[in-house]
């Protein structure tokens, strides 16, 4: 069984091995969204026909509620913005 | 106010009404509920008034105003968002709009599934694929790289089509936003154990 170490700055006895492992492990699980990983693209695995629904029910979705009415309200705020503006100070 | 102002006000009042639908549409999608939607629009406009002198003239108005409702919404409500998100189903009533016209079972399900994507791929997902933005806008407007949304456009996609049964793959079926984790995971405990292996 191999003694306990605690790492005070001297790789010479051959620990660099254990001290990377460390330092990979807690960067894979510390770290999670480092923009490394973040830019690797995963390889497509998706269909074109899932691809195509999940395209097709976002936009429903998002249409769906950008058809809401304006609320007057916005109206009114716009208005109320405008005149301030061009009244003479 | 010359004259030239006056116009501009007008063209400005008028484009901020035309991106109102979109906007709420967006905070919409972000977790809020309606009223808070409301809320962040709102204060999008006010902002948005307030500096339209700092708009590039030329630029894409729309761009801009996504941007500020993002910031906006990201500064006020990032905590709370976390703290509420899916923690009640919250997110899928908020985007309960009625009257629902549509297949509502199968829209069910799809908000169902959306609201199980992580925030930042899902506000990726749902620039590119329903706000109409380019990689490039969309990057702009998150504050990010380019290859950064199309990661995350490509984790919401796949996540989403785990989770509605879209996936063909048989075995491998952990290619979801985890997939990458638990192989660092793997590869980590492997070069863990080698020392006492050698």
């Amino acid at each position: 069984m191999r003694p306990t170490r605690v790492f005070c700055g001297d790789f010479s006895d051959g620990s660099a091995d254990i001290e990377g492992s460390v330092a990979r492990f807690a960067r894979a699980h510390m770290m999670p969204h480092n923009p490394q990983t973040d830019e690797q693209d995963e390889a497509p695995t998706l269909s074109d026909e899932a691809q195509k629904q999940i395209g097709r029910k976002l936009r429903l979705l998002y249409e769906q509620l950008e058809a809401e009415p304006i609320p007057d309200k916005f109206v009114d705020l716009l208005r109320a913005l405008a005149e301030k503006e061009s009244k003479p100070r | 106010m010359t004259k030239a102002d006056t116009e501009h006000a007008g063209f400005f009042t008028r484009e901020l009404l035309t991106t109102i639908p979109s906007l709420r549409a967006f905070a919409r999608s972000l977790g809020a509920t309606p009223d808070r939607a409301d809320d962040l629009v709102q204060e999008t406009l006010i902002k948005a008034w307030a500096n339209q002198q700092s708009f590039v003239q030329g630029t894409n108005l729309k761009t801009w105003l996504f941007t500020i409702l993002r910031n906006t919404a990201y500064s006020e409500y990032r905590k709370r968002w976390r703290e509420v998100e899916d923690a009640d189903g919250s997110y899928a009533a908020g985007l309960v709009s009625e009257p629902a016209q549509i297949a509502h079972l199968d829209m069910a399900d799809f908000k169902l599934a959306l609201s199980g994507v992580p925030q930042e791929q899902r506000e990726a997902l749902v620039l590119i694929g329903a706000s109409g933005f380019s990689y490039d806008e969309a990057a702009k407007i998150c504050g990010c790289a380019v290859g950064t949304i199309k990661s995350r456009v490509n984790r919401a996609r796949q996540r989403l089509a785990t989770t509605l049964g879209l996936n063909d793959i048989s075995g491998g079926g952990e290619a979801s936003a985890d997939g990458e984790h638990s192989d660092a995971l793997g590869s980590a405990q492997a070069d863990l154990s080698s020392p006492d292996a050698r």
